[in-house]
């Protein structure tokens, strides 16, 4: 069963199938904008549930006088904004005029409409915080009214949501104040609440680092130049570490599972620009083993059940491999952009539900770091990611002759991990070889969720001497470099790669290993005929320009 | 240059339109199709967000009326 919040078409499916259910629920659903949309939603969430729930949706705009006018005892869901106690404050009636007294006349109106919600049984409310129009020059009587219906709803006992589920731009163009995007959240906290649904509570966040934790990419940017601080582009992974912190105080366990050198890792904690340090993690997993794999490992020595676990990555590769490999787990996207935080903490958010901190809670992370935990080794492959990957739509484009060289000299500098021997280069070196028959070739990787820019560079001598060959750690996993290499071959026979291990190029070291089947080799000299037969499998996964700029 | 892909961008239409039969992309529009209403075409832009993980802003919703303009649409918004 997906226990994620669902999507439209997720939701269409659902019903579609849904033929055996347990009980039958009729709910008049009392609210007084344009939910029909919505009321998919909430059937599919029911429906997860074996409930086949039918919902009796009010005409657009009825609300308040249908709740003044019936008051038959059975099951109803009341959906409320500030504006059904003052029907003058709804945005879509525009700027009411200041009256005298005004203050007094809305407490009233509040006062009254709780009377007519009082006597209604049955019924369970829900009430959304929402912004209201300016009222007077007074912005204190606009705080105090939104206050009072606050009070006022909380003591008639009403499940109040937070104002991020409003949206304006919604309401002022359909009629629905929910925002679009969290149709599915909201539908599934309707529901857990209206059918007292406990929601399996999670207790361990695995979290990825680069681009997720911190902006930057630790193996390339180095541990100075890593950002979750308060502003500009770090804003957003400081909000994030600071939720995760808050978690950590309600006794949810936090670990790490990372593509990068452990002790990178543990040195890049001590930035003392973030909220979290590394030991408020109760595991650190750093290799460059397939995450599932990785993930597998760690809640096995934690003794936590897979559906007590959510995975939290910005790689929509690594959020595929993981989430089907490991179904049972929750995965969620971190997002590229600060438009897309609210829905990413309210996601995260909904999987949580706290009533108070015990001391035992508190400490839970020192408890679980104080056990012996023992060593278990999983072994295999991760998931067969190919499917996937051809449904990027995938495009390599290389460039054969280089004009500008800083960039690709810049990659190479910085690009420890899958490097074929960590030597750096100042740009007049590299022009003298090039100057002697050396070449640049690069590649630069699209798809449909992005450019990546310039990611592979392969730096060669007129004698096809390979001196560096570095690919970008942000396209591992995609085989790139296997396709980027096959149509190296179009123009020449061997490439000599002079390759030396170093302590940071665990990576390269793999590829080779794919190809030559072993590092014990005096010279690593690649042939056409090395490559093909596992390239043929990865070509298919791309589309191929090739820009032979000679 | 990303691409959207015409087949599937139509079968997500076709579901929230409740179309089974086969069609023509250029007779997938509001004009030929009477379930495309405009709560119909509210729904389209819910599903085409969730889909391709994009926001639809008001200007862009005016051109929900036509299966080539929304890809033309989805096409110039993800390469933009």
């Amino acid at each position: 069963m997906n226990k994620n919040p669902l999507t439209y078409l997720e939701s269409l499916s659902i019903l579609k199938n849904f033929k055996n259910y347990e009980k039958n629920i009729n709910i008049k659903f009392s609210a007084s904008g344009e939910y029909s949309n919505l009321k998919i939603f909430l059937k599919a969430e029911a429906a997860k549930s074996n409930v086949n729930l039918n919902l009796d949706l009010l005409p657009f705009g009825s609300l308040r006088k249908y709740l003044i006018n019936e008051n038959k005892n059975f099951n109803e869901l009341i959906i409320l904004f500030p504006w059904d106690f003052i029907p003058s404050l709804d945005w879509r009636t525009g700027i009411v005029i200041p009256r005298l007294d005004e203050e007094n006349i809305y407490f009233n109106e509040i006062y009254n409409f709780i009377a007519i919600l009082s006597k209604r049984k049955n019924s369970k409310i829900i009430y959304v915080e929402a912004p209201i129009p300016p009222l007077s020059n007074n912005i204190k009587v606009q705080e105090n009214i939104l206050r009072e219906i606050e009070y006022q709803v909380h003591k008639i006992g009403a499940y109040i949501l937070y104002d991020h589920f409003f949206s304006l731009d919604n309401y002022l163009i359909s009629g629905c104040p929910i925002e679009r995007k969290l149709h599915g959240v909201f539908a599934k906290l309707i529901i857990d609440y209206y059918l007292s649904r406990k929601s399996e509570s999670k207790k361990l966040v695995i979290t990825d680092l680069d681009y997720t934790l911190w902006n930057g990419v630790l193996g390339e940017d180095g541990i100075n130049n890593l950002n979750a601080s308060p502003e500009g582009q770090g804003y957003i992974h400081f909000i994030y570490q600071t939720m995760l912190k808050r978690l950590k105080e309600f006794g949810i366990l936090l670990s790490i599972v990372t593509k990068n050198d452990s002790d990178l890792v543990l040195k890049s904690f001590n930035n003392k620009n973030f909220i979290l340090n590394a030991n408020d993690f109760v595991t650190i997993c750093a290799n460059y083993e397939p995450k599932s794999l990785q993930i597998k490992q760690l809640v096995k020595q934690l003794s936590i059940g897979l559906e007590h676990v959510i995975f939290v990555d910005d790689s929509i590769i690594e959020i595929e491999e993981v989430s089907k490999s490991i179904p049972e787990i929750e995965c969620i996207q971190f997002p590229k952009n600060p438009s897309d935080l609210v829905s990413f903490c309210s996601k995260l958010n909904s999987f949580f539900q706290f009533n108070e901190i015990t001391t035992e809670d508190k400490n839970r992370t020192e408890l679980y770091k104080k056990m012996k935990l023992p060593e278990i080794n999983i072994s295999g492959k991760g998931y067969n990611l190919n499917n996937f990957l051809k449904s990027l739509s995938m495009t390599l484009k290389i460039y054969n002759k280089k004009i500008d060289i800083i960039r690709a000299i810049q990659l190479i500098n910085k690009t420890n991990q899958f490097n074929i021997n960590g030597d750096r280069w100042k740009k007049e070196e590299a022009e003298k070889i090039l100057s002697e028959g050396g070449k640049i070739i690069t590649g630069e990787l699209l798809d449909i969720n992005g450019n990546y820019g310039e990611v592979l560079v392969l730096f060669m001598n007129k004698d096809q001497q390979v001196m560096s060959f570095v690919m970008s750690c942000r396209i591992f996993d995609r085989k790139a470099e296997f396709v980027f290499l096959t149509y190296c071959f179009q123009k020449y026979q061997n490439l000599d790669l002079l390759y030396k291990k170093t302590k940071r190029n665990l990576p390269l070291q793999n590829f080779l290993l794919e190809i030559f089947s072993s590092l014990d080799i005096k010279n690593f000299v690649l042939k056409k005929s090395n490559l093909e037969k596992i390239s043929k499998k990865y070509n298919e996964l791309f589309n191929v320009d090739f820009k032979n700029n000679e | 240059m990303e691409k959207i892909e015409k087949q599937k961008l139509a079968d997500k239409i076709k579901k929230v339109l409740k179309i089974k039969k086969n069609i023509l992309f250029e007779d997938l529009n509001n004009q030929n199709i009477l379930a495309w209403d405009s709560l119909a075409k509210l729904t389209l832009i819910m599903v085409i967000e969730e889909e391709y993980n994009i926001s639809i802003n008001v200007n862009e919703m005016e051109r929900f009326n036509s299966f080539n303009e929304i890809h033309k649409l989805l096409e110039n918004k993800l390469n933009s």
